[in-house]
């Protein structure tokens, strides 16, 4: 009968056949992420004690902090500029050329490779500007880096707040502004926040911008005393000790790859979360 | 009336910080471009493009410099290939698969269990690359002689490439409409007949542009090719080259930025492997957006 | 709108934990209630913001820089020291722009680096601290135990790609290097590569692997059948075999250690430096003197490399 159709194999078996393929090809790709990530877990764990992590020389505790000053500068210097992006594609840009050439420009951003970001930190920041390695310059480049992606998400936060609820504001005599703060942001907030993880979560992994702007290996006084200071970086403390460090222990190699990706994984899990439970919220 | 007043300067003076703001993308790409070229102009002034673009030999501490930079472009060349080679169909089976056959709380599951694949640090996959994984393969398979070469870097960029191309690829496919499906489904054709001979079809330009997407991301990859592919700056040789060292332009800033002179020739030529990684994915990325928006007008 | 309130909060809490960082640590207090100023007195002149020298550069020099700073720190606490790598270049970029007090260096400054530092305001300061002896090691199933200069040479540039041709078992061998442009591949091809053969102007093979500092190179030649490799005496151990290398013109072969580098007998060694604004004053002095000390070469010496007394 299938023949009669045309068909060398009866089209079921095909799709059979194929779904099969599908399903392996699946397992391909899962499998050896799941086996590769349980590795390092297991490892990381098992090298993880608080003597490791609390240890100011050798230890974990000069990276941890480095990374946690670095992520909330870089934050806090691309949420302003990210955020007023947002609002003015959703709510005062009218569509046409200008419009379509910001998009593009937001696409593009988000496709430079990070070590044209380093190059250009190590250009404009440490060298023209003359901050030189110091956290500001490191955290200047790294905002550049999120930006795109604290635009977008700020951005979809700001598009699923109805209509309605703009115009009730308007209508009640309110300026656009007035509109836009008291109503279209405090609506939005959790969006904003959900996007400005994901940012602190890329910018804590990232390696190659910092590595010309930023980062330090082995600092007296972790904690900076100002902006213009020095940091050890998570990243690079473990590019540095897989790759120029002689003598330093395989433990503390799997303890700092764990916690990076334990850190970055766990603030991509909160953002998951903190989205799906806003996308359960109806208007 | 004073108060409200300063209060409408104050909302304009908001209003227009906002638009700076809006514009801020424009001026950015603009200014990364500028400082690009603006440290690369020197070089242009000692070498033609030409000899820097066909050159065969980089080693830019020797005698004045040799700065042909053909061995790094066929080095992000052979590494980026190699890894769409293995993740654009890995990464169309599992769209295809999230997109129309999972069951719905396995697709739950895998769409942000993907997501996170992408969220992990390159130099974590580095640091497996280098520590695990290499040294296993090298002392396991007989070909390969060092646990450092392009076929590792490929195999670690496929995975890294692959969520942006899947979830690309998912979102065309989910977003073409469900009649086509339908009507297909009601002709008698097999769910897979549909797949194949209408859905794919329909979502043909986002399944190119997440490619384009997944390609933009692997060449611009830095920190797992520099620790796992040996950073040999050869010229690769047929596909023997796969398993060989190789060096990425990615690669050579990062390993060579630190420990050149500012101002020197060399601190020049790698800022114009930057400014060519820059041109590079900016063609690709405002074509892969030029198709969405085709696709997404053909649809609407 | 829970939602607002935790917002509210992250923004608060990262935005005090930035403003701490922009009006710098508060005075510490100490625990008899007295107020204690950051450590920042005439001796540390010239050091950071904090009060703190920052010392950047070449990855050869880091573990003698590290090693430094553990032991000079814990004799005076009042000095603080921050140590990076990141290479010879960044460390000198560093000197000039004013981020670093001291760049670490495995080779000498450039001309071009000296008027770039002048121009602004720096004038570099050389400052010996240690030598260096790079040994030629091998994985250890290589049948060979010496070789001459020319001999390395011919293998680091490409000329002898297989151990029969000189003397040893039929097998491919494998070059790894530094990367291009560290201070030890510079001193490799000064040393080894452009002494042998007629070309004066030979260059290292582009097929060699390129490690970013002595420890990958160890690591890659001790889990690479047929491979060799070079390395500051400080990271040669067990994984790895030295061959014993004989100068330039014949004579005998010398096995890389201490004495033979401090003798000049050994003909791959150099000399390791770190670079001040001027002649050292203040904290960054008392450091210098303190590490050409006896106590501070016994360190050098520890870390793997040769005092320089």
């Amino acid at each position: 009968m299938s023949s009669e159709r045309g068909y060398l194999v009866d089209p079921r078996v095909t799709e059979k056949v194929a779904f099969a393929l599908l399903w392996v090809a699946m397992v391909v790709v899962m499998l050896p992420m799941a086996g590769i990530i349980g590795y390092m877990l297991y490892r990381g764990a098992s090298s993880l004690n608080w003597e490791l992590i609390s240890a100011a020389d050798g230890g974990l505790y000069p990276a941890i902090i480095g990374t946690t000053f670095l992520v909330l500068l870089t934050a806090l210097v691309a949420a302003p500029i990210g955020v007023g992006a947002a609002i003015y594609l959703s709510e005062y840009a009218r569509p046409g050329p200008l419009v379509r050439l910001v998009r593009l420009a937001i696409i593009n951003l988000a496709g430079v490779p990070s070590v044209v970001y380093g190059l250009f930190g190590l250009a404009a920041f440490v060298i023209l500007v003359g901050w030189g390695r110091s956290l500001l310059a490191g955290a200047c480049t790294l905002a550049l880096l999120v930006l795109p992606l604290v635009i977008s998400t700020a951005e979809e936060a700001l598009r699923q707040i109805p209509k309605g609820l703009r115009e009730g504001s308007l209508a009640l005599g309110a300026s656009k502004w007035q509109t836009i703060r008291r109503v279209v942001l405090p609506n939005a907030l959790p969006g904003i926040i959900t996007g400005l993880i994901l940012s602190i979560a890329r910018a804590a992994g990232e390696t190659a911008p910092i590595l010309f702007t930023v980062a330090y290996f082995r600092l007296s006084d972790p904690i900076p005393n100002s902006i213009f200071d020095p940091i050890v970086a998570m990243p690079y403390q473990l590019f540095v000790m897989a790759t120029e460090m002689p003598e330093i222990p395989d433990e503390t190699k799997w303890a700092t790859a764990f916690v990076l990706v334990a850190l970055v994984l766990g603030l991509n899990i909160v953002a998951t979360i903190v989205r799906t439970t806003l996308r359960r919220r109806r208007w | 009336m004073m108060k409200r007043r300063a209060k409408r300067i104050s909302e304009w003076i908001i209003e227009r910080l906002i638009q700076v703001s809006g514009v801020l993308g424009i001026i950015l790409v603009l200014l990364i471009f500028f400082f690009l070229l603006r440290n690369s102009l020197p070089m242009f002034q000692e070498r033609s493009l030409s000899d820097l673009l066909l050159g065969e030999k980089w080693s830019p501490t020797h005698g004045d410099g040799h700065f042909g930079m053909l061995p790094l472009l066929l080095g992000s060349l052979y590494v980026t290939v190699g890894a769409l080679i293995i993740a654009i169909p890995l990464a169309l089976a599992v769209a295809i698969f999230v997109a129309e056959i999972a069951p719905r709380w396995m697709r739950e599951f895998l769409k942000p269990a993907i997501e996170l694949i992408a969220a992990i640090p390159s130099v974590v996959f580095g640091f497996l690359g280098l520590l695990v994984i290499g040294p296993w393969i090298a002392e396991h398979v007989e070909a390969i002689r060092v646990g450092q070469f392009a076929a590792l870097g490929s195999v670690m960029l496929a995975f890294m490439a692959l969520p942006t191309i899947v979830s690309i690829c998912e979102d065309a496919l989910h977003n073409v409409p469900r009649d086509i499906f339908n009507s297909s489904l009601a002709l008698g054709a097999t769910r897979w007949q549909t797949i194949t001979r209408a859905l794919l079809p329909a979502a043909r330009s986002g399944i190119i542009a997440g490619c384009l997407l997944g390609l933009g991301r692997a060449i611009g990859e830095t920190m797992t090719v520099l620790m796992v592919t040996g950073n040999a700056q050869v010229m690769p040789q047929g596909l023997e080259g796969f398993l060989k060292p190789i060096r990425t332009m990615t690669a050579t800033i990062a390993a060579e930025m630190g420990e050149t002179a500012v101002g020197s020739t060399h601190f020049h030529a790698l800022f114009t492997i930057g400014l060519f990684l820059f041109i590079i994915t900016f063609a690709v990325n405002t074509i892969a957006d030029v198709i969405v928006r085709r696709s997404e007008k053909d649809i609407a | 709108m829970t939602y607002t309130k935790l917002g509210l909060t992250v923004m608060l809490i990262s935005l005090l934990a930035v403003a701490t960082a922009l009006t710098g640590c508060p005075p510490q207090q100490s625990a008899d209630g007295v107020i204690v100023e950051p450590p920042i007195d005439d001796a540390a002149q010239g050091a950071g913001a904090s009060g703190a020298i920052n010392q950047i550069g070449s990855t050869t020099v880091l573990p003698i820089a590290e090693a430094w700073q553990r032991a000079f720190t814990s004799a005076h606490p009042e000095i603080k020291i921050n140590v990076s790598g990141g290479g010879s270049g960044t460390g000198i970029k560093s000197l000039a722009d004013g981020t670093a007090h001291i760049a670490n260096a495995s080779r000498g400054i450039k001309d071009q680096e000296i008027q770039d530092a002048q121009a602004r305001g720096v004038e570099p300061v050389e400052h010996v601290v240690a030598y260096d002896g790079i040994a030629a090691v091998v994985h250890p199933s290589v049948g060979v135990d010496t070789l001459s200069i020319e001999q390395l040479s011919d293998i680091y540039s490409g000329e002898v790609t297989n151990w029969s041709q000189i003397g040893g078992a039929d097998s491919e061998i494998i070059v790894v290097s530094r990367d291009s442009a560290s201070g030890t591949y510079e001193s490799w091809k000064e040393m080894v590569i452009q002494q042998g053969g007629e070309a004066e102007d030979r260059d290292y093979t582009p097929a060699a692997l390129k490690q970013q500092s002595n420890e990958g190179i160890r690591s890659t030649v001790a889990g690479t059948p047929g491979a060799i490799g070079y390395i500051g005496l400080g990271y040669i151990n067990d994984s790895v075999k030295v061959l014993s290398v004989s100068p330039l013109g014949g004579g005998d072969a010398v096995v890389p250690s201490v004495e033979s580098v401090q003798s000049g007998d050994y003909p791959v060694a150099r000399e390791l430096y770190m670079y001040t604004n001027g002649e050292p004053t203040g904290a960054i002095a008392t450091y210098f003197e303190w590490g050409l000390s006896e106590e501070g070469q016994k360190i050098v010496q520890e870390a793997g490399f040769v005092p320089v007394n």
